[in-house]
């Protein structure tokens, strides 16, 4: 399997924490299909699974994403380790990294949510133009909130799109 | 004899069972720890290389060091363990481990500096050393036995029963008798290591302190060789007492006090768990524990319930499939009792996943197996005891996985998965170690340079500094320029080359990276394996915790040894003693058939990129480094490179040069080995064909 | 003088633990030898007069060895008794004035107090040596899995009081520590049966056949720092838990409430 293509989206950028929400929710007001639903909530094989990072003291070593419920929950950890009080910053913490644009092409190209990773890919606008970590982390702290946001009401919408028939995911 | 030395060395004859001394004066030139346990192996055996793990030739070295048993800060507690290891594939390295807690401080004590175990015993044996006196016990009683049962059997058998949180013992009935209040400190291999699992096969010290990797609890296993169990109530010697202890208060300028905040995973307050006054310290359930003589008490805790008692680094950790703590904690105790090595399972339970989701294997699959995955992919920590059991028994896959994973996806032909990654098992056929070979450079060069992954966090802290600081702390308080400046004028006797620390892709195959990798090598073989100075105590060079942060490097090395032993030695003295101590070990590398061809890490190291889906890449995402592009220093995102295979094989060429070794072969050369003073080495190089040219 | 003599294994913990309250009591030690595959213990019995009074006999020791080896047979040797007379009235005896108090919970278990202490004292290196001891269990459950073991330096001292040449003695020239002029010590090991805890908190130097004990760091021949009540003491400043503290308050002496505290 090659590497996943850069999502090339223009965006504006604009403030994260409330247009890209107010738009994704413009976007999902597109056609979600019960089969597109199924296809989206699915867990995918091991061999299109998504490559995270997790940091401790004994290395970093990768987590496995199969699904946007996975995806979702690994967000979470990402945006919350940013929310502790640094006093709470012990030897057992670990740090979690997921490449976003990487993300969101994933969504596109293994999930198949157009809509989704396009609302990312918007929120995210251009790639971090610095390799510098200083930028990186700020870049990051910026976007992972606004994406995991994203990523939870996708859900949500696919959970009400199945209705009863969420069993069939 | 030098003052911190005991004068002697326990040599053990299981086969004939017999024990006799060898001289430590003799072997003092090494320093100690792995020096003299390298030193050793070739004087005992090398003429007879090459031979496996499980030969009765095989040499086994438990070495203390002249720092083992004083207040040294985390130098007074390792105790390194060496001989040819089981673990490799498909060549089984002279190779090394260690473990603290408090057995080298108790053989100090006893009265020895090490042991050198030797032969193979008929019938399982336990050793027994109470001061001078030696004894082999029989070990029928314990064999089968977890190692906690085990050592708890051996503290009633030699304690008669009164070793808990007790009295005093008395060793005789003389006035000059010895006492103590302290249980005999045991060393023993479980039923992992009896199975000769040998990737698994640990040797346990009390109930968390293991030499995990490297397969001695398979050889002790292969020598009937249960345990070794010691009690010293002798002194050792130090030359210069207020020294010692004023060394040991100034080292106190190196971490945060107890209490005081603190920063980093390295170099925090002592206590483990501590970064700030907001969280309780000691919990009201649980206190870290520390190794003999320790500052930074980092082990695990004792728990109000026992569970996951001392367990610590991954260890806790690893098995966290199913997201609950308290399995966790459960697989923690189940492969501490076995005496099994997380590492291998920790891969190999990846890789196990990742083939039973491809369809390969799993029930009426391809590899067909009745293990319970269902029980892996829920992290129900019975599965750990499942797997190991299998292993043990020899049934099912396990039959293919007591010889190691690489060796078992060799059986099922499935090397393809080394060499993609899904199993990452990168060096000498050795699990990955969680630190990117093809960003962290010096890390993967040192290891397949070496025999194992070097497992050497003291430079890792060059990539949790960036990491850390602006993932919690919104910037890093020092610039990488002034890490490199402060590297440049620590890395003795190669100071004043800041690029030595320039993780830059155009800069990871050049001489300066050369200086790098032989710099931590010859550190290491001196002062973190021999002399023992612990590896999580604090960052040595950068350190954000210490005034300017400067780390206590080159400096503290020095002053600790010498106000225990009295001796002058000069940091760039101890590099050099390193130097001579990595050149044996070549040597005995060379004997068993290593050639410069060999020397090449698994596939994906090239190959594997970064992230994405469908790599296999075992690394992460972001891997943040001090570089130097651009004219200017630094910290920048390098992950996701391979490895170039032409310009590593350059690197060699450049480093095996810097070495004095044979840029053909990488054998070591008899100019080499006579500047320092190895003549004897050289002979018996030459003797068997094995002689470097120039 | 009364005599309450017992030869059966018990207790000295809870047969003598308030040191104050034992007058004219019995002390039982029982040391145990280590050897290899036995279960055989070794009673030690002595007897300890009223301390208010002059005289104290003993001890009468009776030692028998476990085989050290499953081979080798056991040993008795058997001490006689003696008779000393003490010179001094203890119930003049004033309080130390510092203390060293701990907390076992907080206790790392590194053993570093007990290298700093045979360090500044003697020189040398040697958890046997050390005045403090920390004893601990690696399959124990917190916090019953380590206890501190620190000198009490008890308002009434029965090491001092046992000691028939004044060896062992309230030092009133450094606030009054309980300490031992080893000059003057003749190696008759009562004032370390006396120590009603367990394990004796003065400690045998089997090397020089000397007792000895918590002096507060008053006598560090071997550390240039001042130590005693009113200077450093080793363990307190080496310990890197600050699990010990020093205190001039003189702790309550029931039990362990005064000298086993949260320092946390």
């Amino acid at each position: 399997m090659s590497e996943p293509e850069e999502v090339t989206r223009e965006a504006q950028k604009q403030n994260p924490e409330t247009s890209a929400i107010s738009e994704q929710e413009v976007e999902c007001a597109a056609i979600l299909s019960k089969e597109l639903a199924v296809k989206i909530l699915r867990k995918v094989e091991f061999t299109k699974s998504l490559v995270a990072s997790e940091y401790s003291i004994r290395g970093v070593f990768t987590v496995r994403i199969a699904s946007l419920e996975q995806a979702k929950d690994f967000l979470k950890k990402c945006n919350d380790q940013f929310l502790q009080d640094v006093s709470q910053v012990s030897q057992d913490s670990v740090m979690y990294h997921l490449d976003l644009h990487i993300f969101a092409s994933w969504i596109k190209e293994v999930l198949g949510d157009d809509v989704l990773a396009s609302d990312i890919s918007k929120e995210l606008g251009e790639k971090c133009p610095s390799s510098l970590v200083s930028d990186i982390s700020k870049y990051y702290k910026e976007h992972i909130g606004s994406v995991n946001t994203l990523v939870a009401k996708r859900l949500e919408q696919c959970e009400a799109t199945l209705g009863e028939d969420i069993g069939i995911k | 004899m030098t003052a911190g030395y005991a004068g002697k060395i326990l040599r053990l004859d299981l086969t004939n069972q017999t024990s006799s001394i060898i001289e430590t004066k003799d072997y003092e030139q090494y320093g100690g720890g792995h020096g003299i346990g390298s030193a050793l192996f070739w004087d005992l055996c090398a003429d007879k290389l090459p031979f496996d793990a499980f030969d009765p030739q095989n040499v086994v070295t438990v070495m203390a060091s002249p720092l083992s048993g004083t207040m040294v800060p985390a130098g007074g507690s390792r105790t390194e363990v060496q001989g040819i290891g089981a673990q490799g594939y498909p060549t089984q390295w002279f190779c090394r481990s260690n473990f603290g807690g408090r057995f080298s401080g108790e053989l100090k004590f006893a009265g020895w500096d090490g042991i050198a175990i030797e032969g193979k015993a008929e019938n399982p044996v336990w050793i027994n050393i109470i001061d001078d006196k030696v004894t082999f016990e029989d070990a029928s009683s314990l064999w089968g036995t977890d190692t906690w049962a085990t050592q708890q059997k051996i503290w009633d058998m030699v304690a008669a029963g009164k070793g808990a949180l007790g009295d005093w013992l008395q060793t005789d009935t003389k006035l000059s008798s010895g006492r103590t209040t302290q249980k005999p400190a045991v060393l023993c291999c479980g039923p992992a290591g009896e199975a000769m699992l040998k990737e698994l096969g640990a040797l346990i010290h009390d109930a968390g302190y293991a030499a995990g990797q490297g397969g001695f609890g398979a050889v002790w296993g292969s020598k009937n060789l249960k345990a070794i169990s010691v009690v010293g109530t002798g002194s050792v010697a130090i030359a210069d007492p207020n020294a010692l202890i004023e060394a040991r208060l100034w080292s106190y300028n190196f971490c945060p006090a107890y209490g005081e905040p603190g920063k980093g995973f390295y170099g925090m307050a002592p206590g483990g768990n501590d970064f700030g006054a907001a969280k309780p310290i000691p919990t009201a359930t649980s206190q870290n524990v520390g190794c003999m003589n320790c500052n930074r008490i980092c082990h695990g805790p004792r728990t109000a319930d026992g569970i996951g008692n001392e367990s610590h680094c991954g260890v806790p950790l690893w098995y966290s499939y199913g997201g609950s703590p308290e399995e966790s904690l459960l697989a923690a105790d189940i492969v501490q009792k076995y005496g099994a090595n997380y590492y291998p399972m920790n891969t190999a339970f990846k890789w196990l996943i990742a083939l039973n989701e491809m369809g390969i294997l799993g029930k009426g699959m391809q590899i067909d197996t009745e293990l319970p995955l269902d029980l892996l992919l829920s992290g129900d920590s019975k599965f750990v005891t499942a797997y190991i059991e299998h292993l043990i028994a020899g049934k099912d896959i396990g039959l293919d996985l007591k010889d190691g994973n690489v060796s078992a996806a060799d059986k099922w032909g499935r090397i393809e998965d080394l060499n993609s990654g899904l199993l990452s098992h990168s060096y000498w056929g050795w699990p990955e170690h969680g630190y990117d070979a093809r960003c962290q450079v010096e890390w993967g060069y040192g290891s397949i340079l070496g025999e194992r992954d070097i497992n050497e966090h003291e430079i890792s802290f060059g990539f949790y500094l960036p990491l850390i600081f602006n993932w919690f702390f919104g910037g890093v308080p020092i610039t990488a320029g002034e890490c490199a400046d402060i590297w440049s004028e620590k890395l003795v006797p190669y100071q004043g080359d800041p690029m030595m620390i320039n993780f830059a892709t155009d800069n990871i195959y050049s001489e300066h990276m050369v200086k790098l990798v032989a710099w931590h090598r010859h550190y290491s073989r001196f002062y973190k394996q021999g002399l023992g100075f612990c590896d999580m105590s604090w960052p040595n060079i950068v350190n954000v915790n210490a005034p300017d942060n400067i780390g206590i490097s080159p400096e503290g090395e020095s002053k600790f040894y010498n106000a225990v032993t009295g001796n002058n030695l000069s940091f760039a003295d101890g590099m050099e003693i390193g130097r001579k101590i990595w050149n044996i070990d070549n040597a005995i590398w060379t004997l068993q058939g290593r050639h410069r061809d060999m020397v090449y890490m698994a596939d994906y190291e090239y190959e594997s990129g970064r992230g994405g889906w469908g790599a296999y890449n075992p690394f992460g995402t972001f891997y943040p480094l001090p570089t130097y592009e651009d004219g200017t220093w630094d910290f920048r995102d390098v992950a996701g490179r391979n490895i170039d295979r032409a310009k590593f094989d350059d690197f060699k060429t450049l480093y095996y040069g810097f070495e004095g070794w044979d840029v053909n072969s990488g054998w070591p050369t008899r100019a080499t080995l006579e500047e320092l003073d190895l003549q004897n080495v050289a002979d018996l190089l030459e003797a068997k064909g094995k002689l470097g040219g120039a | 003088m009364t005599e309450n003599k017992k030869t059966n294994d018990i207790s000295r913990r809870e047969f003598l633990k308030d040191a104050g309250l034992l007058v004219g009591g019995t002390a039982i030690g029982s040391i145990t030898l280590l050897g290899a595959c036995t279960e055989k213990e070794v009673v030690v019995t002595q007897t300890v007069t009223d301390m208010a009074t002059t005289t104290v006999t003993g001890p009468a020791t009776t030692v028998t060895s476990p085989p050290v080896t499953t081979t080798s047979p056991p040993v008795t040797v058997t001490f006689p008794p003696t008779t000393v007379t003490i010179k001094e009235d203890f119930s003049q005896t004033p309080p130390a004035k510092a203390y060293l108090v701990v907390d076992s919970g907080k206790c790392g278990g590194c053993q570093t107090c007990m290298l700093a202490c045979s360090l500044v004292h003697e020189g040398r290196e040697n958890t046997k040596l050390s005045r403090i001891q920390v004893i601990q269990d690696s399959y124990g459950h917190y916090p019953d899995d380590r206890k501190t073991y620190q000198c009490r330096q008890c308002v009434f001292p029965a090491c001092v009081a046992a000691c028939p040449t004044g060896a062992c003695n309230v030092d009133t020239a450094n606030g009054n520590i309980r300490t031992i002029d080893e000059s003057k010590c003749i190696g008759c090991q009562r004032c370390v049966a006396a120590c009603p805890y367990t394990p004796s908190r003065v400690i045998w130097n089997f090397e020089t056949l000397k007792a000895q004990k918590c002096d507060l760091c008053a006598n560090t021949p071997y550390w240039n720092e001042e130590g005693g009540v009113n200077g450093k003491q080793a363990c307190v400043e080496i310990c890197p838990q600050k699990a010990i503290q020093l205190t001039r308050e003189q702790p309550s002496q029931v039990k362990d409430f005064g000298y086993e505290v949260l320092l946390r």
